[in-house]
Order: structure tokens, then C-alpha cells, then sequence
């Protein structure tokens, strides 16, 4: 038995998958919205906001002017916790985010590869769990550093306003109004509840540089 | 020979100065700073922000500069009308407007000190638009007065709540350094610094109106 175990630490360990949401991570990519569930965050009830099918938008949006040219670009500056949407030089959103202070939001270039309508995300745990259904606007991103699987996502907030300061668990937090027109702007061009991106349609490249003050 | 020798010093002496004043010029360009770790550079935002400067000894019509801060979710906007009188007095009117119906309802009138000025912060809006939080500040302390969106009194009857004077109460010692937001629809973050420069948080729960120390800060 003794030589089993002893054995057994020279095994290669299996290594444990890290995922920004632990509990839900990216295993429901339906998009399909829950109007029902109750959500938690800092030990606190939450009431998601109801996600209409009705209101889904589809098809290409323009955020700014009507007639910017040019590729689309993101940049979030972790440092002043400011995200910055460019369409070639102009400047088309400015707004004020919440990145990671459980877990650090990963900085360098990275690109959209599937946009939700909504998703729950889940994860942390103790007095830092939370569990919340109905998290809109959701676009995820990856690079060859920072695989899918890590479930870090640009996305809607609706449990907390306390922007410009480091408040999720690695996500790129904003407000549903700014994370609504982003998500209607950027590449993929939504389809529906789900949208992958392509190589006809790649998705919109993020650069995120800076450290969030504090975390 | 003399002339063309001559000539050929001036010429000498134009070409000098023009070199000069290039490398003058170019070595007073900014640098650029490239992020070492990406491939794309964070370009550079330059916000101007609109100025007045009244004429001496002319009469100054009021002037109004509206600024507007719309709720996470978009259906609603605090306005803030400033005027400025021929008496050079401020007179601050905010308002919360209904993005969708245009339905305005007055929150709070005031015409303070030439020395304070009103903002409205960016996250002034709780999660579940139920509150709204203001700015003043003055030459002693910046206030944060917290109103109900539905425009209700508070239960003692006053209009609006002044975090900044309950929180000099409940930690004497402490040094109240913003309020930055909400954590949830009723709890807002304070941050504070204790009497040996440590930073703190806090929440201000808006149901019990008391302080809850934090394990963590928000910075």
C-alpha cells in the first residue's frame, strides 16, 4: 500500500481546469433566458431583470456614427478600469467597467469566438458565492494563452453599479445599456440566442493591458 | 572669390539654423510608449471640456450647461441643469427623466456657496434604479445625499439622505474618501481611510442606514 501511494506522487497530476465562473463556467451556450430563477451575489438576493425574446436584435448595429470606417477594435485599461471601442480611429464608446477582483481579468489581444444572449454564471464560494441567471449581452473571448474553456467574457451587470472599481471574478463587468451596444456592434453580427464566430465573420479583437488597482 | 566665399557662409548658416530648428521641433514631439506585452497600442483620448470666461465689466447673461447620467439599464436619466446668474450665483436643478415617456419629476433645487459645486457620479444609480446618489463638494468635505427615485421621504421626512456626516459619526477617527457606487440595490461602497492611512470599505445599507465594515476594500 505504502509503495502505491509513494507511487502514486510521481504520477502526472491531473491538472484542475480553471474557469472564471467555477460552478457554470461555459457549459450552457443555448443563450436561452431563465425568468424565473432567484440569483445571490455578496450574500444578497438578486432579482435578474427578465430577458425578453422579443426584444432580441439581429443583424449588424451601428454604435456612434452611421458612417465610421474601418475595423472594429476594443481596449479596456485594467489600471483606470475604462473600456474603449474604436471603428478604425474613431472612437465610438467610452465607458467605465468593473474587471476582476476575485479572480484577475487576463490582459493581451484576444478575440470574441461566440456571443450569448444571456447565460446564468455561477462559481466562488463561502460568503463569495453567487449564482446569476439571466446574465445579458455576454461575449466571450479567448487567445491561444487564455483558452475558451476559461469562460472570460465581456458582459452586462445588473447586481451591482459600482463601476470603475474591480468587482467580478475575472469578467469584464459593464452596464446593461453600454454592454447592450456593444454587443449589438461587435463582430460576430448576432444571429440569434447564440452566435459563433466564423471565418467568414470573425469575432471583434480585444486588447486589454494595465492592472486593476487593489486586486 | 570673396563673394562666393560669403555666400557659401550664409548658405551654410541657413542650412545650420534650419537643421536647428528641426531637431528642436522633433525632439519636442511626444514619445511614443508601446505596451510591451501587446500588439496594439491603447491610443490616447483627449476630452475637451466646454469653458466660459465672462468679459470684465460686461453684463453676463445665465448661463445653463445641462449634464445627464442615464441608469445601468437605460430606462431612466438624472439631468442636471446649471445656471449661472448675473450674480455669478449657481443654481443646480436635478432632475430624473423617464428616457422612453419624457416624464420629468424635480429631485432636488439648490443654489449653494460659490465655493461648492454639484456632480453627478457616474454610478449614481442603484442596480434596481430605486436610488440615486448625488455630489457635493465643498472647501471642508464632499457630501453624498442619496434620494429615492419614486421621490418618496425618507422615514424621518427628510428629502434625501447625507452619508458623509452619518459616517463621521459611526467612525470619528476614519476618513471618508469616496463613495464610489453600489454593490447591490441597496448597499452602497464607501471607502475610507483609517487614522494610520490604512484604506477600509464599507457598505452603507440603505434599509437599516448603517455601516457594515468589509473584510475587503474596493479600491
Amino acid at each position: 500500500m505504502m509503495i502505491v501511494f509513494i507511487g502514486s506522487q510521481f504520477l502526472p497530476q491531473q491538472k484542475k481546469t480553471f474557469c472564471a465562473n467555477s460552478v457554470t463556467c461555459i457549459h450552457d451556450l443555448s443563450g436561452r433566458p431563465d425568468n424565473s430563477t432567484v440569483g445571490f451575489f455578496e450574500g444578497q438576493k438578486v432579482f435578474a431583470p427578465p430577458v425578453l425574446l422579443a426584444d432580441a436584435s439581429t443583424g449588424k448595429a451601428v454604435l456612434g456614427t452611421a458612417s465610421a470606417p474601418g475595423t472594429k477594435h476594443i481596449y479596456v485599461d485594467l489600471s483606470t478600469q475604462t473600456l474603449y471601442a474604436y471603428q478604425g480611429k474613431t472612437l465610438v464608446l467610452q465607458t467605465l467597467i468593473s474587471s476582476g477582483k476575485w479572480n484577475q481579468s487576463p490582459d493581451g489581444d484576444f478575440h470574441i469566438w461566440i456571443k450569448l444572449r444571456s447565460t446564468r454564471m455561477a462559481g466562488g464560494s463561502g460568503e463569495d458565492a453567487y449564482d446569476l441567471p439571466n446574465v445579458p449581452y455576454v461575449m466571450y473571448f479567448y487567445n491561444q494563452d487564455v483558452p475558451k474553456s476559461e469562460g472570460f467574457a465581456l458582459h452586462a451587470a445588473y447586481w451591482h453599479d459600482n463601476f470603475g472599481h474591480a468587482m467580478s471574478h475575472g469578467c469584464i463587468n459593464l452596464r446593461e445599456v453600454d454592454a447592450k451596444a456593444l454587443y449589438d456592434w461587435v463582430d460576430p453580427v448576432t444571429t440569434g440566442l447564440t452566435t459563433y464566430a466564423t471565418q467568414q465573420d470573425p469575432g471583434t479583437e480585444i486588447t486589454i493591458t494595465g492592472h486593476a488597482p487593489g486586486v | 572669390m570673396n563673394f562666393v566665399r560669403e555666400l557659401e557662409t550664409l548658405l551654410f548658416i541657413i542650412v545650420a539654423s534650419a537643421l536647428g530648428l528641426f531637431a528642436v521641433f522633433y525632439l519636442r514631439q511626444p514619445q511614443m510608449h508601446m505596451p510591451t506585452n501587446v500588439t496594439s497600442p491603447l491610443p490616447t483620448i483627449h476630452v475637451a471640456e466646454p469653458t466660459t470666461s465672462p468679459t470684465p465689466g460686461t453684463a453676463v447673461a445665465p448661463q445653463t450647461t445641462e449634464r445627464i447620467q442615464v441608469s445601468p439599464d437605460g430606462t431612466q436619466e438624472v439631468v442636471m441643469d446649471k445656471t449661472t446668474g448675473t450674480d455669478m450665483t449657481t443654481q443646480y436643478t436635478f432632475a430624473l427623466e423617464n428616457t422612453a415617456t419624457k416624464v420629468k419629476m424635480t429631485l432636488l433645487t439648490t443654489t449653494p456657496a460659490s465655493t461648492s459645486s454639484y456632480m453627478i457620479p457616474f454610478n449614481t444609480f442603484s442596480p434596481d434604479d430605486a436610488y440615486v446618489f448625488l455630489q457635493e463638494k465643498t472647501t471642508d468635505q464632499t457630501n453624498y445625499f442619496v434620494f429615492q427615485s419614486s421621490g418618496q421621504t425618507f422615514g424621518n421626512g427628510a428629502a434625501s439622505i447625507n452619508i458623509t456626516p452619518l459616517f463621521a459619526s459611526y467612525a470619528p477617527s476614519d476618513t471618508l474618501v469616496a463613495v464610489t457606487g453600489w454593490a447591490d440595490p441597496t448597499l452602497l461602497v464607501v471607502n475610507a481611510k483609517s487614522a494610520s492611512g490604512t484604506l477600509e470599505s464599507f457598505w452603507f445599507d440603505m434599509k437599516s442606514l448603517s455601516f457594515i465594515p468589509l473584510a475587503h476594500t474596493f479600491e
